[in-house]
């Protein structure tokens, strides 16, 4: 019985596993990375994710469900285990932060392997980054050729950090700022501020972080939705 | 308790030497009672045994150790009711001299908790409960397999309380010419029968010796293969209440998660590296998938023409069964530690007030407990306190039945309670008065504790709640030793280092209740901390108030909670408590128009 359904699905997987990925782009990859995701149990997969990991990496995509599949793949199978595979995935999950990505995979990462390079330092620094320890997590990165060698891994970091003092503070100090986003250079500063325009504005010597509809309270505004419930009322 | 056992055994054999019974004499008698009165047969034999049960206790045991099992719920078997030897096989005899001598020997329970002795006696009671349950499995009628399947479970946990369930080979005899074995119906009754047996074994038992464990492997695969090699719906003549539905399938997970747990021998390993696919992780998850794609429940109507009776959904075994296996898998995703997948899982579930896991208490309090479980382990704490409050005002308001998983739905209870209390502590939300309540009695003190930031009691408190985490593959085949790799471990670790980047959090959240607006000096100064690390700190405190909401709610419905925002050195605090005026308007508003309407309609 079991030989009956495994079989076509055996050839079909095998055809799937032999399309090149070079060959495809886009959408189009992503779509061939789903349907082989599909079958997240079958461990001839595990080489094709791992290239396309490093699609991921060079091309600046994420696709957080093919990289969970591999790790589990690894699970599974702890003789086909890559720890230079695992770091990327990690340092891709780092980057799309504050999503809980880098947690759910070290849930099925040995805790032997976390303590020992090359994955230490990823788990470091996701400790410094969930405490909003942003100092030490550059001083981090800085000492790490590791991160500044994933494209845009920086900008990402960045970007987070910028996000949680947004919501954060409504007005920082410039120079504050320089240092938590780890941008010395006065002119660099500036123009990170100005990309961040119309939310972010610099005023002397302070930077307003919130855009001026946010600082309005909302308790003493009403939604239609809220109307909407007591209208009935209004009308008999 | 091994000395107890010993004298049940012996008074058994006495009891038996003295009817001097065989096995025509239990068939005659078979025979005489069959006359459409079993059922009623059985509920009277019922009371008397449960009468003879009670004056036991009194007469020949001594008064606290009758209290002490009554409790237990695993009383010493009656002996004022006819029975029967079974003769038993070579390798039972053996089994049971082995058993004999063991427990006469040492005291300590390391052989018994793998082995069961055979039973040596059929029970008249037992007999009857067990035609019925035939003959009511024969009939298809779902109300009375229910009640027939029930008390033959409370029968045997009366008469077989210490050994194991007489083996179907003892008990085909008794149902005589009733029973074909070329039958379909009839066939898959003994698989049913043996799945019995040994979720019987493995209830009593806390680590079932390798033979058991394969063998009971072997049963589920012959009932798997026998529903999934099925051709039309039409073949398959059984209809199954769905309690024993939920109970196959969560016992099959059971079992394997019992069997990940082993510290095997080296014997064993041995065994099973000669037979890989023995309750391995990717052959139990593969049977959970096939029976779900078989039961076509989320692929159905979609290109139909044929008749719907052809549909395997139609038929309500396989729908239910499939449904239930996407709970169980949920299950095992979340003990393999991979919670995406299972919330991903669970989204296939619909979710609604009349969903179709209500229909089992123990399948709905264990989806619940899963889904609040894998929630807490994403720190999405609002959604698991959600879950956890709903379950538990659910489970309060049904009447508590006594069957035999109530005992295990309560512990699961507990544990729910555990898993609320640390949402609670981590992330106040509003909850249900009475489960509130509860909660506070039971874990009141526990609360207090976590809010301040014990450590120690976060971890007690996850020890006792959460599942036991497994990894797929035995530490043999992986490589690793054991205490590198308990997956378990890792995640009270990685959940104990979340509460500790938690820390200090609560306290901050107590203080700037009380002000609208403070300097960070001032603040800092209150908490005797530095005011670069309070800056860090309250930065920490909005990056994990966004954790807990995810990346789409912007809203802070939380009532209980406040917000702020830093202007350079002042906190600006935003107190929701007193600033739910609008709704507040809004909801009186509401009441009051509500009570008015009666009146208009009543005019």
């Amino acid at each position: 019985m079991e030989n009956d359904q495994e079989q076509p699905q055996q050839e079909m997987e095998q055809e799937q596993v032999d399309i090149e990925l070079s060959s495809l782009q886009g959408q189009e990859r992503i779509e061939y990375i789903n349907t082989l995701i599909a079958d997240s149990y079958n461990i001839a997969i595990a080489k094709k994710l791992e290239e396309f990991l490093d699609i991921q990496i060079n091309e600046n995509i994420y696709l957080f469900q093919a990289n969970s599949t591999l790790l589990k793949l690894y699970q599974f199978n702890p003789t086909h285990l890559n720890k230079d595979s695992i770091a990327k995935m990690l340092a891709k999950a780092l980057m799309n932060f504050p999503c809980n990505d880098f947690l759910f995979l070290s849930y099925m990462i040995p805790s032997i392997i976390q303590k020992e390079e090359p994955l230490l330092k990823l788990f470091i620094l996701n400790n410094f980054l969930e405490t909003c320890k942003f100092k030490e997590a550059w001083s981090h990165i800085n000492s790490h050729s590791f991160f500044s060698e994933i494209p845009s891994f920086i900008d990402n970091i960045r970007n987070f950090i910028s996000g949680v003092l947004s919501i954060t503070y409504q007005n920082i100090s410039i120079t504050m700022l320089g240092e938590l986003l780890n941008l010395s250079d006065r002119t660099q500063l500036v123009e990170y501020i100005q990309s961040k325009q119309p939310t972010w504005k610099i005023s002397d010597s302070t930077v307003s972080l919130q855009s001026d509809n946010s600082k309005q309270k909302k308790a003493d505004t009403f939604t239609f939705d809220q109307l909407s419930r007591i209208l009935p009322t209004f009308i008999k | 308790m091994s000395q107890t056992n010993n004298a049940g055994i012996s008074n058994t054999n006495q009891n038996n030497n003295r009817k001097g019974g065989n096995n025509k004499n239990y068939q005659n008698r078979n025979n005489q009672q069959q006359g459409g009165q079993q059922h009623q047969g059985g509920q009277q034999q019922g009371g008397q045994q449960q009468h003879q049960h009670r004056n036991k206790h009194q007469n020949q045991q001594g008064q606290q150790q009758g209290q002490q099992q009554n409790k237990q719920g695993r009383g010493k078997t009656p002996l004022n009711v006819e029975s029967f030897p079974i003769n038993l096989s070579q390798q039972q005899v053996q089994q049971l001299q082995a058993f004999q001598q063991q427990s006469q020997q040492n005291q300590s329970a390391q052989f018994q908790s793998n082995f069961l002795p055979p039973a040596t006696a059929l029970y008249t009671p037992v007999i009857n409960y067990f035609i019925n349950l035939y003959n009511n499995f024969k009939s298809q009628s779902h109300q009375d397999i229910l009640v027939s399947y029930d008390s033959f479970f409370k029968s045997c946990e009366t008469y077989y309380p210490h050994c194991a369930l007489p083996t179907i080979e003892n008990l085909i005899p008794i149902l005589g010419d009733k029973f074909e074995e070329s039958s379909f119906t009839d066939r898959f009754f003994v698989l049913l029968y043996k799945e019995i047996y040994y979720r019987y074994y493995y209830a009593l038992v806390f680590q079932p010796n390798i033979n058991t464990c394969v063998e009971s492997w072997q049963n589920y695969y012959q009932i798997f293969h026998t529903l999934l090699s099925a051709n039309s719906p039409n073949d398959v003549e059984i209809d199954l209440p769905n309690a024993w539905l939920w109970d196959l399938v969560d016992e099959f997970v059971y079992q394997y998660h019992t069997f990940a747990k082993f510290k095997l021998k080296k014997q064993d390993v041995d065994f099973l590296s000669e037979n890989p696919e023995i309750w391995d992780t990717t052959n139990v998850i593969r049977y959970l998938y096939y029976i779900i794609k078989k039961s076509q429940i989320f692929s159905a109507n979609t290109n139909r023409f044929e008749s719907s009776s052809e549909d395997f959904c139609s038929h309500p075994v396989y729908k239910m069964l499939g449904y239930y296996s996407v709970i169980s898998l949920v299950r095992v995703q979340c003990l393999l530690g991979d919670y995406t997948l299972a919330l991903k899982t669970l989204e296939l579930i619909d979710m609604g007030k009349k969903a179709m896991y209500t229909y089992v208490t123990a399948c709905h309090i264990t989806l619940y407990y899963y889904l609040g479980f894998a929630y807490l382990m994403s720190r999405k704490y609002n959604e698991a306190t959600k879950a956890l409050n709903t379950i538990l005002v659910s489970v309060a308001s049904k009447s508590k039945s006594q069957n035999f998983q109530s005992d295990h739905n309560e512990k699961k209870t507990d544990k729910m309670y555990a898993l609320l209390t640390i949402c609670q502590a981590l992330y106040p939300n509003k909850i249900d008065e009475n489960v509130s309540n509860n909660l506070k009695e039971k874990f009141g003190d526990k609360l207090l504790r976590l809010q301040k930031g014990d450590l120690t009691v976060y971890e007690e408190l996850y020890t006792f709640a959460a599942p036991r985490c497994i990894g797929p593959v035995p530490p043999y085949i992986s490589g690793f030793n054991v205490t590198a790799l308990d997956p378990h471990r890792l995640q009270l670790s990685l959940f104990l280092e979340e509460v500790k980047q938690q820390s200090l959090l609560t306290t901050i959240r107590s203080y700037i209740t009380l002000y609208s607006t403070i300097s960070i000096q001032k603040l800092a100064g209150l908490l005797q901390i530095d005011p670069e690390d309070l800056r860090v700190k309250l930065t920490c405190y909005k990056h994990k108030l966004f954790n807990v909401l995810g990346k789409g709610e912007t809203k802070w419905n939380n009532q209980l909670d406040i917000d702020f925002y830093i202007d350079q050195d002042m906190i600006h605090i935003d107190n929701r408590l007193y600033a739910k005026e609008t709704d507040s308007f809004i909801n009186s508003i509401l009441k009051f128009e509500g009570s008015l309407t009666p009146s208009y309609n009543w005019m």
